[in-house]
């Protein structure tokens, strides 16, 4: 099985070679490819994506386009082996989302907004509440850099209000 | 000069360490207001109640009603989750309140022991002596996410488990010393509203009707209870239960001058207006009669009456058509030596399977049962064993109270 390759060219001028099928997990290329804007000897620039995080949403995509294979060949595949290949996925989302700091998931998080990959905008989601969902609201704004924009009587106010959630 | 100002402050912000390209992704607005929604939207509901206090544009989305709303039916995608809520009394310096504990866990594992996802507690403050009210049904109500509480001293809580916030409603004028109160979700303007009625005291049977209906509406601009028209003579005598903005409870209706009739009232909580009292009419309706406890409930979608007919042997009358007075029942009867009428409420029905659940403690104090039967299949009886010693203080509770296919919410009340 021969598939087509396509290029993509990050912001600082990286080159990756790309599977369309891989590719097309991304909603934008898919649509580039679909009304036939993509030349094949010419790299998709991607403006707001740098090369180390094309990367990452590459190893994402190329991983994800395996298992949407399989899923397809064997269709009929008895619900423990679906369980086991679930598994699979999962402790490889585990592991990637682990490799990573919580910086890289935000820059990825916007790659994949830009790129409009919904699977992996789901995944960095939730791995990013799952990073801040013991957090204090003053660690929240230091991670998001948020600054605190309250009066401080406005503060105490709901302070006041929702002592319960601090307890 | 804005410009200025703010390559200062960026200036600023570099001395002080913050430099990495997220930080000023982040401080350039670059992460957008919906992912930021698509990440709160992942949180558990008590991180969510704590983030309001991140910053004025995180307080707006986690307050929208467009959050509330899509949170609730995230939560509800998911398995469904069991409630258990344990109230205790807790007295200083004579100020009494009471606390109820919250713990929630999915509803269809049926292997493993309960795990517990979440744990809150509201506090019910007391209300001074001398001013109360008396509440003549003291069911908790649960509808979409919150439960209605009568506190001790006759306090009138609305409670959100999921965060484990209340708030305690004004009390009720009346010139009666009784009340009964019903709790309901209109889902139309996604409102909640509480409907009180007064009574006269020790008035069983053959009594006056209820009066002076009244209404709350819970975050409305109007914070008091507003006086609302009935026609229909009736007084309640079970719990209440909502389903599609609609409160039915059992009531003694006088249907004409010289009987009064054990029937179904039901009250639209969007029009606040009294629809038809539903009749049980002749041998296809439930038994017209209050002595059996009746336990109003909700079986796979429909309004479904309760009844112990004598010990361990139950009727379901369940409404097929209000409007045609039509009823179906079901019957069985279930043999377990953990069932018998002291101890079993038939608290509320069904999950997606179609069980019927039931609440019994245990022989030994600290525990409780869930008792889930399945009338469909003979001899289907499977246990679920709530172990009181895996919380801290559980000698202290007095009663477990369950709700059944619970959706959280994160209504900040």
């Amino acid at each position: 099985m021969s598939s087509n390759m396509i290029m993509l060219k990050s912001s600082d001028g990286a080159s990756f070679e790309i599977e369309e099928a891989a590719a097309r997990k991304s909603k934008i290329i898919a649509n580039m490819i679909e009304v036939e804007c993509v030349d094949e000897d010419k790299a998709i620039p991607l403006q707001n994506v740098t090369g180390n995080i094309l990367a990452l949403v590459i190893e994402y995509c190329n991983k994800h386009i395996v298992d949407d294979d399989d899923d397809v060949a064997t269709e009929e595949a008895s619900e423990e082996e679906e369980e086991a290949k679930k598994k699979k996925v999962d402790d490889w989302e585990a592991e990637f989302m682990n490799s990573m700091s919580l910086e890289t998931m935000f820059e990825l998080l916007l790659a994949a907004n830009y790129l409009n990959i919904k699977s992996l905008i789901d995944l960095v989601c939730q791995t990013i509440a799952n990073n801040i969902k013991d957090k204090t609201p003053e660690e929240v704004r230091k991670i998001f850099s948020i600054e605190n924009d309250f009066t401080p009587e406005e503060e105490e106010e709901i302070r006041k209000e929702n002592a319960w959630a601090f307890g | 000069m804005r410009t200025k100002h703010r390559s200062k402050r960026r200036k600023f912000k570099r001395e002080s360490e913050v430099t990495s390209k997220t930080r000023r992704f982040v401080d350039e607005a670059l992460v957008p207001t919906d992912l930021v929604f698509e990440i709160l939207m992942r949180l558990p509901s008590k991180s969510i109640a704590r983030f309001v206090y991140v910053s004025k544009l995180w307080a707006t989305i986690i307050r929208s009603r467009n959050f509330i709303r899509t949170f609730a039916c995230q939560t509800s995608l998911r398995q469904p989750s069991l409630l258990y809520a344990l109230p205790s009394l807790k007295f200083k310096n004579e100020q009494g309140k009471q606390i109820w504990n919250f713990f929630s866990s999915s509803s269809t594992s049926t292997k493993e022991p309960s795990t517990y996802l979440a744990y809150t507690k509201c506090s019910i403050p007391h209300r001074a002596r001398g001013s109360s009210n008396q509440y003549v049904n003291r069911f908790p109500h649960y509808v979409n996410g919150l439960i209605s509480v009568i506190g001790p001293r006759q306090t009138q809580v609305i409670c959100n488990p999921s965060i484990g916030k209340s708030i305690t409603l004004p009390k009720v004028k009346s010139r009666e010393k009784c009340i009964s109160s019903f709790f309901g979700y209109d889902p139309v303007d996604d409102q909640y509203k509480v409907l009180c009625m007064s009574e006269t005291f020790h008035d069983y049977k053959n009594g006056s009707s209820s009066h002076e209906h009244q209404v709350f509406t819970l975050g409305g601009v109007d914070k008091s209870w507003r006086m609302i028209e009935c026609n229909i003579l009736h007084r309640s005598k079970t719990n209440g239960l909502c389903i599609n903005g609609v409160v039915y409870y059992g009531a003694w209706a006088t249907v004409n001058s010289w009987r009064d009739e054990w029937c179904l009232a039901r009250f639209d909580v969007r029009s606040e207006k009294f629809d038809q009292l539903v009749q049980f009419l002749g041998d296809h309706s439930p038994p017209p009669t209050s002595f059996l406890n009746p336990y109003l409930m909700s079986y796979k979608g429909k309004v479904t009456l309760a009844i112990e007919m004598r010990q361990r042997t139950f009727e379901l009358w369940i409404l097929e058509d209000a409007e045609k007075h039509e009823w179906s029942k079901i019957c069985f009867e279930i043999n377990h030596p953990l069932i018998n009428s002291y101890c079993v409420r038939i608290m509320d029905v069904t999950n997606q399977l179609g069980e019927i659940m039931f609440s019994s403690p245990g022989r030994n104090p600290k525990d409780f049962y869930i008792i889930y039967y399945d009338q469909q299949k003979i001899n289907s009886l499977r246990l679920e064993k709530i172990r009181g010693d895996s919380y801290k203080n559980f000698r202290r509770f007095h009663a477990m109270i369950p709700f059944f296919n619970y959706v959280e919410s994160v209504m900040l009340l």
